[in-house]
């Protein structure tokens, strides 16, 4: 595919085809601007910091917020979006590139506030000191948005998760390649942001059943969906859900492809399904 | 005779009309609104599959974690 222009921006690399760069830049920058956790000025951080109980937000936010709030129910509270103080507490507290091993212990476990966080058109309600942290939505809803700029044929792809308009290949974690005919393709896991605090191996990916970084037997969980926020809230939620993500995919008619910790790689019956040549359509 | 037994017939046929016939309702008409389990189906729809199939070419993008 020609035409093919890359950039960085929300600590990854961005790739696209079919739109237009500076178009498309200006989307992640915005999204970027609004929902870093490492901006003081971004309104993430102003609305984390409010000592109010309820809080107006910008329709942006309340977008980002009720996305998030969705994948929540969806997932019965398993992509939570009010582990913010959680991911400080595992050490996850500046930009990734500035993270390195600590022997410092981390901090104790943050139980989630999901049941206490409402949304009621523009106006957040919680008590103060909840920590949002939205970027389980955020990279997923900026690509959607960014694809929506392609003309013609294209895709956009934010650190691997993207969206396509028209059939693009995409090369799989561990080996291969799959054909996204529609929709986006998402890929959760461990394999890129961990880091170590006294000792002991962190990650971003929180069990908000205990507040610390999720024991899964999965590395990668790559998923197929409608868009990209949808592939990527069902790709953490698969690999949180451990050995029970296949199934839990397969019950939503979700493909999933699955690297263990060893290398070796599975696939659910809705992958192998339709991968089959028979039951593509053309 | 003839005429009690019309009225009679009129009457009954009146009475069922409005309380039966679309279009005769005695209530104050609500607004159309969807189900609330359609609703709750067109939510859930938020994680539908997108599609995928056998490669052709070599790709230009890769997934991955970030």
């Amino acid at each position: 595919m020609s035409g093919v222009h890359r950039f960085r921006a929300m600590g990854c690399e961005i790739v696209l085809s079919g739109a237009d760069p500076d178009e498309v830049a200006a989307v992640f920058a915005r999204w970027e601007g609004t929902f870093s956790r490492f901006l003081p000025g971004s309104e993430l951080s102003r609305v984390n910091a409010s000592p109010a109980w309820a809080v107006a937000v910008s329709p942006l936010f309340a977008r980002a917020l009720a996305a998030a709030l969705d994948a929540a129910r969806e997932t019965r509270g398993l992509v939570d979006p009010t582990l913010g103080a959680a991911l400080e507490a595992a050490g996850y507290d500046r930009d990734f590139d500035e993270l390195g091993d600590d022997p410092a212990p981390p901090g104790p476990p943050v139980a989630s506030r999901l049941r206490r966080v409402r949304l009621d058109g523009r106006i957040l309600m919680r008590p103060p000191g909840v920590a949002l942290d939205l970027n389980g939505v955020v990279k997923s809803l900026a690509v959607d948005e960014a694809a929506g700029l392609v003309r013609g044929a294209g895709f956009v792809s934010a650190g691997g998760d993207l969206a396509v308009r028209g059939p693009v290949d995409v090369g799989l974690p561990g080996g291969g390649t799959v054909r996204v005919v529609s929709g986006g393709l998402a890929t959760s896991g461990t394999a890129s942001r961990r880091w170590r605090r006294g000792g002991e191996e962190q990650h971003h990916l929180l069990d908000p059943r205990t507040g610390r970084p999720a024991a899964s037997p999965w590395q990668q969980v790559t998923v197929s969906g409608a868009t990209c926020l949808a592939a990527d809230v069902a790709a953490k939620a698969a690999f949180l859900h451990g050995d029970e993500g296949p199934d839990w995919l397969d019950a939503r008619g979700l493909p999933g492809r699955f690297v263990d910790r060893d290398g070796a790689i599975a696939v659910n019956e809705s992958w192998s399904r339709a991968l089959t040549p028979e039951a593509v359509c053309t | 005779m003839l005429g009690g037994l019309t009225a009679l017939l009129f009457g009954v046929s009146f009475v069922g009309a409005r309380a039966q016939a679309p279009g005769h309702t005695r209530h104050r008409a609500k607004p159309l609104a969807a189900p609330q389990a359609f609703e709750l189906a067109v939510r859930r729809s938020a994680l539908a599959a997108g599609q995928i199939a056998p490669p052709v070419q070599p790709p230009p993008v890769v997934t991955s974690t970030s």
